[in-house]
């Protein structure tokens, strides 16, 4: 094991673009405020609901990088732009080939696919100068990723539908863990597009109100978009990732294990990787979707996990954002490092009136709170779990 | 980083229906479908294509390397996904259809195939899909050996692609392709041993007739070399994609 390994690795650095702002200050000062941030859905979508958009003011891809400019690409972009001076640090600090990245995605640019194919089928030619492989795809990403950070290590895109970038950091863990680089660029980038929006639809999730996780009046998911970044070093300052947790419900292809013990396995594992016991935990950021089913799942997997002497605070934040799918778990890990450093818990947003059925503490206010550790869950498409557990700054 | 130990292959290509009948050249024309007997009838017939080239790979690797399927961890590599599945979603669009088939969405995302994987052997063990371009098999079978520098006896790395659909093709030659390694942390029953992962300045990988530029082809002279008995250094990317310098392994063979 390398030298980090027991104490984890520091996130040095983290950004993020969502429905809430297209800057960490931004979306951080409206998390706080306990607004949500959804909007209607983008034009075409044939049914009501509201969808965690990211604003307009996003710039295009600089020319020389312009075909591969995309709605997706635009979020990585902006959220990188932070970071940035981090990104440089860490480079010189380890040397670009010894810095990695390691992003989620489920689905890319399919915005862009999606037009392209519209455009096809209307005019019989793709638009002029359009590579699916630029502009629409996982491959795409990473060419972005890399002429946007200049980082040379190893790169890789995971995509295990929304529980893509919370595996991401799970890679990343073991890169380092491995030796094969020192750091590594962890993040998640989704971008709004139709198959989604009517996928989700089609299965009976989408919600056509805003979404309540955890309440008794949930009815649904709503679907967000957007992209964070955490940069995970072997030494430096910062809340660190303590341990990791992956399992497969080996269950159904949609439907969660209703007794939770893919995403129980999970929570344990990550749990036994950081080295803390279930009592540890103070605060879960739930996965918490707004499905009756999910919800009640989740509830159940972390009671079995966490115990009835333990009784973290538990909040889903998807009733600010929606569910961003791909980009999810690393959104997710942005609010728990900020909950991490400043010490305050954001409302579990919708939840009030609590679902009885649930029995875990959901906070429906913000909670100002000394938070030592805590753990984010994302759940996927095909039995894919994976828990994350961080510990504040030492 | 420690070496690692090939311990079995597994092979699926029209024509082709294992490792060693590719590399014997030995085509077959009435290999049309994978058997993919780990799946179940139900399972079987809601599977796409990609996912029963994927799965079927996942048995034959796992199989010959006498590993337990219901507990492996898996990596799972495939560049351009269930884009079958995602043109017909794209066409039911087109043609007004306003609600999907709740069966084609969930068999549209890029871990269709080890969701199915993991159904039909109640599999709960960590699977992850990695997804990507020239880079992919490199960053797939990396992932993999760090699976084993931690804690993983055994690990499986399935790489399976389909070549893209009109409107979208781009030269990728007519045929899809699935490879399956299963690699170990110990040598018992190895064939082969992977050591020394990193960019030289190698020959990358010619495009193979059958498969152009689907990326995962990239993974076949590995196979290939293992079963023939050849080893030396291995390129993992194909050629025209990174000038320089490109992903490689160094390649010895058990007994050799």
């Amino acid at each position: 094991m390398s030298d980090g390994a027991r104490r984890g690795y520091p996130i040095t650095a983290w950004s993020t673009v969502n429905g809430l702002g297209t800057s960490t200050g931004q979306v951080m000062s409206a998390l706080r405020s306990g607004q949500a941030a959804l909007s209607p859905p983008p034009a075409g979508t044939p049914f009501e609901t509201v969808c965690g958009v990211v604003g307009p003011d996003l710039d295009p891809l600089p020319e020389a990088l312009g075909r591969f400019d995309s709605r997706n690409n635009r979020f990585v972009q902006r959220a990188l732009a932070e970071i940035r001076p981090s990104i440089e640090a860490a480079r010189e600090r380890w040397g670009s080939d010894r810095v990695g990245i390691c992003v989620g995605s489920s689905t890319a640019a399919m915005d862009e696919i999606e037009s392209a194919y519209a455009s096809h089928a209307e005019i019989g030619s793709l638009p002029a100068g359009f590579d699916v492989f630029a502009c629409g795809s996982f491959d795409g990403l990473i060419r972005t990723l890399r002429a946007l950070t200049g980082l040379e290590g190893p790169a890789a895109i995971v995509s295990n539908a929304c529980a893509s970038s919370g595996k991401a950091f799970a890679s990343a863990q073991r890169w380092i863990n491995a030796g094969i680089v020192d750091a590594v660029l962890v993040g998640g980038a989704d971008s709004l597009c139709q198959i989604t929006l009517r996928g989700f639809r089609s299965l009976g999730l989408i919600s056509s109100e805003p979404s309540r996780p955890f309440s008794r009046e949930r009815r649904g998911i709503n679907i967000g978009e957007g992209a964070a970044f955490a940069l995970l070093e072997r030494r430096g300052q910062g809340p660190r990732l303590l341990g990791t947790g992956e399992s497969g419900d080996a269950h159904h292809m949609t439907t969660p294990d209703p007794e939770g013990r893919g995403a129980q396995r999970a929570m344990e594992a990550a749990i036994a990787d950081a080295g803390v016991s279930a009592s540890d935990i103070d605060y879960v950021n739930a996965h918490g979707t707004g499905t009756a089913f999910n919800d009640a799942m989740e509830a159940r997997a972390i009671r079995a996990t966490l115990g009835d002497r333990a009784d973290p605070i538990v909040v889903s934040t998807k009733g600010y954002v929606g569910h961003t799918l791909g980009a999810a778990g690393a959104i997710e890990a942005v609010f728990v490092l900020e909950t991490l450093r400043n010490g305050w818990i954001p409302a579990s947003l919708g939840a009030d009136p609590l679902d009885p059925e649930i029995g875990l503490n959901i906070p429906t206010a913000r909670v100002d709170a000394d938070i030592r550790i805590a753990l984010s869950n994302s759940f996927a498409f095909g039995g894919s779990n994976v828990s994350l557990v961080f510990g504040a700054p030492e | 980083m420690r070496p690692v130990y090939v311990t079995g292959l597994g092979l699926w290509t029209s024509g082709h229906a294992s490792a060693e009948s590719w590399c014997r050249s030995d085509f077959d024309a009435s290999v049309e479908t994978p058997a993919v007997a780990l799946l179940s009838g139900p399972l079987r017939r809601r599977a796409t294509g990609l996912t029963r080239m994927a799965v079927e790979v996942f048995h034959q690797a796992t199989s010959q390397a006498g590993c337990n399927p219901s507990t492996i961890p898996s990596v799972w590599a495939t560049s351009n996904g269930e884009h079958t599945t995602a043109i017909k979603i794209l066409d039911m669009m087109r043609r007004g259809e306003g609600k999907l088939s709740p069966t084609h969405f969930h068999n549209s995302v890029h871990n269709t195939a080890s969701g199915y994987a993991s159904i039909a052997t109640g599999n709960y063990a960590p699977s992850t899909t990695l997804t990507g371009g020239p880079e992919l098999v490199a960053s797939s079978l990396l992932e993999a050996m760090c699976h084993l520098e931690a804690s993983a006896e055994e690990v499986v790395l399935v790489l399976a692609d389909e070549p893209l659909l009109p409107p979208f093709e781009r030269g990728d030659g007519t045929s899809a392709l699935a490879l399956a390694f299963c690699l170990a942390s110990r040598p018992d029953g190895a064939v082969a041993i992977l050591s020394g992962m990193r960019r030289d300045a190698v020959a990358a990988v010619k495009h193979h007739d059958r498969f152009g530029r689907i990326y995962v082809g990239a993974a076949l002279p590995l196979l290939e070399r293992i079963v023939l008995g050849r080893p030396g250094t291995v390129a993992l990317e194909l050629e025209g994609e990174h000038p320089g310098s490109v992903s490689c392994v160094d390649l010895e063979l058990v007994g050799a």
